[in-house]
C-alpha cells in the first residue's frame, strides 16, 4: 500500500507536468465567412497597470471593394484616456502606385467616444481583404477589472461611389488595470 | 544356419514351457467390512492387475472366471471357506485361489488374504496388514502385498511410492566416505560420519545407513576405499537403489583445511550439485564447517544456532552470503525482474523465477519504449501546436487564418491523445512495476528454509531389506 502511495503521486506529477499548449485563444480576425466584413480590434483583450498604455490595433475583416473607413469606439471616459492614434496600412499598399490615404482621428474624451476616418483619395480606387485600420494607444486613470471597447453601430465602410457597405460584425475588447 | 533354425524351433516351445511352468491363481472378489463395494473392488483389481508382474504366476482371467461362476450357479459373495476356493478353484483349473476381505476400523484399514492351495484345499500362505494412511496410500500396499504373498520381494520403485520419496518430498541419498588428502582416514570417515548426521537432520533426504551400504559393496565386491571414481559411485547407488549419491575429498595444505562435495544423480551420472570451501582456523572448528556444508548440499540454508558456532575463517565459496526477500524487492524496484533473477540463483537457477524475471524485464522495458515514443510524439505535436498558433494569431488573410487555424487544431488533438495514451500506459507500468516488487519480495528467498531440524528418531533406508527403518541417535556432545 505504501508503494502505491508513493508510485500514484510521481506517475501523477509526471504526467501532470507534461502540460500541452492552449491554442483556444482566437485571432479576432478570424471571422465566420457569414459574418464579414466586420470591424474587430487585436487584440481582445489586454491588461495594465495604472497609469500604463493598453495598445490596440481596429482591423476590418473580409472587405470587399472598399474606399472609406469610418470607425466609431466607445470607451469608458472615467477609467480610459486615447494618448495617441496612429493610421494603419490598409490603404497603404495601394493597388495603385501614387494612390495616396487620408486618415484623421476625432476623440471627444468626454463622452468617451473616438471617430477614426481612413479613406483612399481619388476615385475609382478600391481595396478588397483584410487590414489594420488604425492603432490606438489608451493609459489607464485608475485599477478596476474590466473596461469594455466597443466599436459601435455608426462606424461605416464605404465603396468608391462612396454607397455603404453593411458591416456584419462591430467588435470589442477588454482592458483590465491593476 | 542349423543352429538358428533350431533356435526358431525350440525358442516358442521354451517360452510356453516356462510360462506354463507358473503355477495359475484365479482372485476372488474380498469380502467387504465397513468400506464401499466399489472401493474393495477397486483395491482387489489393483492386487490382480499386479501379480502377472511379480512373474512369479500366471493369473487366471477375471472374465473366466465370472463366466464360470456363472455357469455352475455359483457366487464369489458366498464362498468365504477354504473349502468352497478349492472347489471354484478346481472349476477354473487354477492351482491356487487367493480371498480375502478388506475392512475399516476407524482411521485404520485391514488387509486379510490367504492364498488355498486346490489341490490340498488349504491355505498356504496368508497375509494381514493395518494400514493408517489414505485409500490411495492402500494401493500401493496391495501392490506390495500381491508380491509378498507369492514369496518374492517387492521392487525398488513400489517401496519408494510408500516411503513418499518418489513424489518428491525427500530423496534417497547414499554417501561414500569422503577422500582424506592430508589427513588420516579414520578423520575422513568422522567428518563423513557427521556430514552424513547433518543430512540426515535436513529432513530432505532418506539417508542409506552406512554400515548397510558397507555390507552392500562387500556382497558386490566393492572396495570402498579403492571406489573413488563417480563411476564407481553410480554403480554403487545402483546397487542401492537410490537416487542420489555423495562423494568427495577433504585435504589439508598447511594450516589450511579444503572440502570437495559432490551430489550426482545415480540415473544420470550427472552433477546436481557440487559444494567446496576452504577453512582456515582450528580443526574441531572443521566440523562446523563440514555441517554447514550439508545443509547448502541440500540446497538449504544452514541454521543460525549452526552459523554462530562457526570458528576461523572460510575463504572461499562454501556459504553464500544470506539472500533475503527485502533484497529481492530492492532489487526490483532498481531494475524490473532483477529481484526475481537474484531470487532464482539463491534457489540454484530455479526456471520459474527466471522466466518471471524475463517476462517482467522484456514487459517493462517494452512498455517503457512505448512510454517513450509517446512522450515523443505528444512533444513534437504540442510543439506544432504552438507554432501554428502562434502564426495564426498572426495571420491576416483569411484563407491563412483557416488553414493554420485547422493545422493547430490537428496538430493540438495529436498531443491531447498521445497524453492521453501516455497517462494509461504510465498508471499500467507503476502497477506492473509495482507488482513486480511485491512478487519479487513475495516469492524471494524464504529465511524459513534454514530452520534446524533436532531429528533423534528418524527414517533410514535399508537397501537389504528394501524398507525404511527407525533410528534412533542420542548425541554425546
Amino acid at each position: 500500500m505504501r508503494l502505491i502511495k508513493t508510485l500514484l503521486p510521481a506517475i501523477t506529477l509526471f504526467i501532470i507536468g507534461c502540460e500541452l499548449y492552449d491554442n483556444t485563444e482566437l485571432n479576432p480576425r478570424d471571422l465566420d465567412s457569414n459574418y464579414t466584413p466586420g470591424l474587430v480590434f487585436d487584440p481582445s483583450t489586454n491588461s495594465t497597470s495604472i497609469g500604463a498604455a493598453a495598445e490596440f490595433d481596429v482591423f476590418v475583416v473580409a472587405a470587399e471593394n472598399i474606399s472609406g473607413i469610418h470607425a466609431q469606439i466607445a470607451y469608458d471616459a472615467n477609467r480610459l484616456t486615447v494618448t495617441n492614434v496612429s493610421t494603419g496600412d490598409f490603404f497603404t499598399d495601394s493597388v495603385q502606385t501614387g494612390t495616396s490615404s487620408f486618415f484623421v482621428y476625432d476623440d471627444d474624451p468626454i463622452a468617451g467616444v473616438l471617430d477614426i476616418n481612413y479613406f483612399y483619395m481619388g476615385n475609382e480606387v478600391t481595396k478588397t481583404g483584410t487590414g489594420k485600420v488604425a492603432t490606438i494607444l489608451f493609459n489607464t486613470k485608475q485599477s478596476f477589472n474590466e473596461s469594455i471597447l466597443e466599436i459601435t453601430d455608426n462606424s461605416e465602410l464605404v465603396d468608391q461611389d462612396d454607397v455603404e457597405v453593411q458591416i456584419l460584425t462591430f467588435g470589442s475588447a477588454t482592458v483590465s488595470s491593476n | 544356419m542349423n543352429i538358428i533354425k533350431n533356435l526358431r524351433l525350440t525358442l516358442p516351445l521354451i517360452f510356453t514351457a516356462v510360462a506354463f511352468s507358473q503355477p495359475s491363481v484365479a482372485v476372488l472378489d474380498f469380502a467387504a467390512n465397513g468400506l464401499p463395494e466399489y472401493e474393495v473392488e477397486t483395491l482387489v483389481e489393483r492386487l490382480r492387475s499386479e501379480l502377472p508382474n511379480t512373474g512369479a504366476v500366471r493369473l487366471v482371467d477375471r472374465k473366466m472366471l465370472e463366466n464360470i461362476l456363472k455357469e455352475q450357479g455359483l457366487q464369489q459373495s458366498g464362498c468365504t471357506t477354504d473349502e468352497c476356493s478349492a472347489q471354484i478353484g478346481e472349476l477354473l483349473g487354477a492351482e491356487y485361489m487367493i480371498s480375502g476381505s478388506i475392512g475399516k476400523l476407524g482411521d485404520s484399514f485391514t488387509v486379510d488374504m490367504k492364498m488355498v492351495s486346490v489341490t490340498t484345499g488349504a491355505a498356504e500362505k496368508a497375509k494381514s496388514l493395518t494400514f493408517d494412511g489414505t485409500t490411495g496410500g492402500l494401493l500401493i500396499e496391495m501392490q506390495i502385498l500381491a508380491w509378498e504373498i507369492v514369496d518374492m520381494k517387492p521392487p525398488q520403485p513400489l517401496i519408494l511410492k510408500r516411503t513418499g520419496a518418489e513424489d518428491g518430498e525427500k530423496v534417497t541419498v547414499a554417501i561414500m566416505d569422503f577422500d582424506p588428502r592430508g589427513i588420516s582416514q579414520l578423520e575422513a570417515q568422522t567428518l563423513t560420519d557427521r556430514f552424513a548426521t547433518e543430512v540426515d537432520a535436513t529432513g530432505k533426504a532418506i539417508l542409506v545407513d552406512r554400515r548397510q551400504m558397507m555390507e552392500v559393496m562387500e556382497e558386490q565386491g566393492y572396495d570402498e576405499a579403492g571406489c573413488t571414481s563417480e563411476e564407481c559411485a553410480a554403480e554403487v547407488g545402483a546397487l542401492l537403489g537410490v537416487k542420489f549419491m555423495i562423494n568427495g575429498a577433504i585435504g589439508k595444505l598447511g594450516d589450511t583445511y579444503t572440502i570437495d562435495a559432490k551430489m550426482f544423480e545415480v540415473a544420470t551420472g550427472a552433477a546436481a550439485k557440487t559444494k567446496n570451501a576452504t577453512y582456515n582456523g582450528p580443526v574441531d572448528g572443521l566440523i562446523t564447517e563440514i555441517e554447514i556444508l550439508a545443509w547448502e548440499m541440500m540446497g538449504l540454508k544452514a541454521p543460525r544456532t549452526l552459523l554462530q558456532k562457526r570458528k576461523g575463517t572460510i575463504t572461499q565459496e562454501a556459504l553464500p552470503a544470506p539472500k533475503t526477500p527485502l533484497a529481492a524487492a530492492v532489487r526490483s524496484a532498481i531494475i524490473p525482474g532483477w529481484g526475481q533473477l537474484y531470487t532464482s540463483n539463491a534457489l540454484d537457477n530455479e526456471p520459474l523465477a527466471r522466466q518471471k524475471a524475463l517476462y517482467f524485464f522484456a514487459g517493462e522495458m517494452g512498455a517503457g519504449a512505448i512510454a517513450y515514443l509517446l512522450y515523443s510524439n505528444m512533444n513534437a505535436s504540442n510543439d506544432d501546436t504552438r507554432k501554428f498558433h502562434t502564426d495564426y494569431l498572426a495571420a491576416t488573410e483569411s484563407a491563412q487564418i483557416r488553414s493554420l487555424k485547422t493545422k493547430s487544431d490537428n496538430a493540438s488533438s495529436d498531443a491531447e491523445s498521445s497524453k492521453n495514451q501516455l497517462s494509461i500506459l504510465m498508471y499500467l507500468l507503476g502497477a506492473v512495476h509495482a507488482y513486480n516488487i511485491v512478487d519479487a519480495y513475495m516469492n524471494g528467498p524464504n529465511e524459513e528454509m534454514a530452520s534446524r531440524n533436532n531429528k533423534k528418531i528418524d527414517l533410514v533406508y535399508d537397501p537389504e531389506l528394501n524398507q525404511p527403518q527407525l533410528r534412533f541417535s542420542i548425541a554425546l556432545d
